[in-house]
C-alpha cells in the first residue's frame, strides 16, 4: 500500500508516470506536481517521492535532501535522463535510489515498491567513488566514502569527531562539485 | 576582367590585390605615356615599353602568388621601381606614381610593425635614389620644389602606414565577426539542445514508460506494430541522446576527437573497455563534423554495447581530398553478431550516403573483431 508523489516539471512525462502507477498493482495513489514547493507542502505526505533531477524552479537534489530531513521521512528515488552520473550525488543527498527514465515500467513499479520497503536502489558506487576522487579535495574523501557506503550523516559525524552540521555543509560542498552540469 | 574582379573581392587579401593590380597598371600607362609626350632623353620609347612589360609582369606575377607572401620578391619590385626611377634620370620621374604601387601588397599583408619597416624601408631607398640621381640643392631653395621634395619623401611613408593600419583593422574586424558568429553559434547550439532535452526527450520517455506498461502476456503487448514501436522509440532515444551530446560538444567549442573520446565514458563504459581516438581533428563547427561524430561514435556504440569489445580503435586521417576514418574492434563480430542493431547500422549508411560518403563494414584485423570504414570527400576548410 503505498503512496506515490512525481515531481517533474514535464506534463507528458507526469501524464505518463501517473497513468502507469495508478494501474500498477500494490500502489494505492500516485499524485504529481511540477515544482519543489508544491511538492514539499503535497498532503497527504507521500511514502515514496519520485524526483526528477532537474526541475524548472529548483534543483532536484535539494529537495530529495529536505525530504529526507522530514520526520518521518518518505523514500526518495531521483529519477533522471542520466541516471549514472547522478548516482552518487544523489546517494549523498540521501536519496534511496536511481532510475533512468529510460525503464520500463515493470522494472519503475518494482523499484518503487522496493525502496517503499526499505531497500536500495542503486548499482555498485565503487566506480563512482574512485572517480569522484579527482573532484573532491583529499579529506573529503573519507567522508565520501563512508556515505557512498550507507552511513549516516551522523554515524559520520561521530566517526570523524565532527560536528554534525559540519558534515552536512561537506556534503552540500560535494554534491555542488559532483553534480552533473549538463544533465537534468 | 568581370568575374576576376567578382573572384578577387569575396576576401580582403584579394581586395587590396585588386587595388594593386589596378593602381599598378594605371600606374605603368601614366609612366609610359608621360615619357612619350614629355621626351624626356633620347631612350623614352624603349623605357615606356619597358615599363609596360614590367607592369603586365607584376601584375600576372602578383595574380599568381595572391595566397603567399613572397617578401623577396616585394623587395624586388621596389628595387626594380627604383632602378626605372633611376634609368629616367630624375627623382620626380614618372616612374614615381609606379614606385608607389610597390608598397601595397607589403603594407596590407604583413604584420604591421613588418609592414611599417618594409614601408620605411623603401622611403629610404627612395631618399638614396633622390641624392644619386642628383638633387639639385641650389633649386630646392626655392619653396615649390622643396616643398615637392617633401611631398615625395613623405608620400610613401604615409600611404605605407595608412594601408597598415587599415589592413590591421579589417583584419581584427573579422577575427572579431568570426568569434561573435562562433558566439551566437554556440549559444544557438546550447538552446537547441536545452529544448530537446527539455522536452522531446521527456515525451520520448513518457511514451517508453505507457508502452511498456501493458501487461506482458497480453495482445496488445504482444502485437508487431507495438513491438515495432518500442523499438522505434528505444533508437529515436539513444539517437537522440548523441546528436544532444555531439550539440553540447560542439557548443563549448569543442572538437571531433574530443566528443569521440568522450563517449565511452557516457555509455558506462569506463572499465574493462579500452577506447583509443586519435587521428586528424577537426572543428566540430564544420557541418561535415557533426554527420562523421554521428556516425562513428555509433559504430563505437555497437563495438562496446552490441559487439563485447575491449579494446576500440578510432583512427582519422585527411588524405588527397578525403577523410577516411576507420573503428576497429576485437568484439564477437559483425556476421555472427544478430544483436547488431540494424536500425543503428542503417542510420550510419543514411548518414554516410548523406555526406557524398561511403560506409564499409568487414572483419576486423586477423578476421576477428568488426572494422567500420567511413570514406568522405573532404576538403579543408581554409582558416
Amino acid at each position: 500500500m503505498t503512496a506515490v508523489l512525481c515531481v517533474d516539471d514535464h506534463p507528458a512525462l507526469r501524464a505518463g508516470v501517473v497513468s502507469v502507477l495508478r494501474r500498477a498493482v500494490g500502489i494505492t495513489r500516485c499524485d504529481a506536481v511540477d515544482s519543489a514547493d508544491e511538492a514539499m507542502n503535497w498532503a497527504p505526505s507521500p511514502d515514496v517521492v519520485l524526483v526528477d533531477y532537474r526541475l524548472a524552479n529548483g534543483d532536484g537534489l535539494r529537495l530529495c535532501h529536505a525530504f529526507k530531513r522530514r520526520q518521518p521521512a518518505p523514500a526518495v528515488l531521483m529519477y533522471s535522463a542520466h541516471a549514472r552520473d547522478l548516482a552518487l550525488p544523489a546517494r549523498l543527498a540521501g536519496a534511496d535510489g536511481v532510475l533512468a527514465k529510460t525503464t520500463p515500467a515493470p522494472e519503475l513499479v518494482e523499484a518503487i515498491q522496493s525502496v517503499a520497503r526499505g531497500e536500495r536502489v542503486f548499482g555498485s558506487l565503487a566506480e563512482d567513488v574512485v572517480r569522484a576522487g579527482s573532484c573532491v579535495t583529499p579529506e573529503d574523501l573519507p567522508l565520501l566514502a563512508m556515505l557512498a557506503d550507507g552511513a549516516t550523516p551522523d554515524e559520520v559525524a561521530g566517526v570523524m569527531r565532527i560536528e554534525p552540521a559540519a558534515v552536512e555543509r561537506r556534503v552540500h560542498r560535494i554534491i555542488d562539485q559532483l553534480k552533473p552540469s549538463t544533465v537534468a | 576582367m568581370g568575374t576576376l574582379m567578382e573572384r578577387l573581392a569575396d576576401r580582403p587579401r584579394s581586395r587590396w590585390l585588386a587595388l594593386f593590380v589596378i593602381s599598378r597598371a594605371v600606374a605603368g600607362l601614366i609612366a609610359a605615356v608621360l615619357l612619350v609626350v614629355h621626351e624626356v632623353s633620347n631612350h623614352d620609347a624603349f623605357l615606356a615599353a619597358l615599363a609596360l612589360a614590367y607592369t603586365a609582369l607584376s601584375i600576372g606575377v602578383a595574380v599568381r602568388l595572391r595566397r603567399r607572401r613572397p617578401v623577396g620578391l616585394w623587395v624586388a619590385d621596389v628595387v626594380a621601381s627604383l632602378n626605372l626611377i633611376m634609368a629616367a634620370g630624375e627623382w620626380r620621374s614618372p616612374f614615381y606614381l609606379l614606385f608607389l604601387t610597390t608598397l601595397i601588397l607589403p603594407a596590407t599583408s604583413l604584420a604591421r610593425g613588418r609592414a611599417i619597416g618594409f614601408v620605411l624601408g623603401t622611403a629610404t631607398g627612395y631618399l638614396g635614389v633622390a641624392l644619386l640621381t642628383g638633387v639639385d640643392w641650389g633649386t630646392l631653395r626655392t619653396t615649390p620644389r622643396l616643398e615637392s621634395f617633401a611631398t615625395h619623401l613623405l608620400l610613401p611613408v604615409l600611404m605605407g602606414v595608412g594601408l597598415a593600419y587599415a589592413a590591421e583593422l579589417l583584419r581584427r574586424l573579422r577575427t572579431e565577426q568570426a568569434r561573435s558568429e562562433r558566439i551566437a553559434l554556440e549559444a544557438e547550439r546550447r538552446r537547441l539542445a536545452r529544448e530537446l532535452h527539455d522536452s522531446a526527450k521527456q515525451r520520448m520517455h513518457a511514451a517508453q514508460l505507457l508502452l511498456t506498461s501493458l501487461p506482458p502476456g497480453s495482445e496488445a503487448a504482444a502485437a508487431e506494430p507495438v513491438q515495432l514501436a518500442m523499438r522505434e522509440l528505444a533508437a529515436a532515444t539513444s539517437e537522440m541522446e548523441t546528436s544532444l551530446n555531439g550539440l553540447r560538444t560542439a557548443a563549448g567549442g569543442g572538437t571531433l576527437l574530443a566528443a569521440l573520446r568522450g563517449r565511452p565514458a557516457q555509455l558506462g563504459a569506463t572499465a574493462g573497455v579500452e577506447v583509443n581516438v586519435a587521428g586528424a581533428d577537426m572543428s566540430l563547427a564544420d557541418p561535415l563534423a557533426t554527420h562523421v561524430y554521428h556516425v562513428l561514435s555509433e559504430a563505437i556504440h555497437n563495438a562496446i554495447r552490441h559487439a563485447r569489445a575491449t579494446t576500440v580503435v578510432t583512427r582519422l586521417r585527411q588524405d588527397d581530398g578525403h577523410l577516411v576514418a576507420t573503428v576497429v574492434d576485437n568484439g564477437c563480430g559483425f556476421s555472427e553478431n544478430a544483436s547488431w542493431n540494424s536500425q543503428g547500422v542503417r542510420s550510419m549508411m543514411e548518414r554516410a550516403e548523406l555526406v557524398g560518403g561511403y560506409l564499409s563494414i568487414g572483419p576486423g584485423i586477423d578476421g576477428a573483431g568488426t572494422t567500420v570504414t567511413l570514406d568522405l570527400p573532404y576538403a579543408e576548410q581554409p582558416a
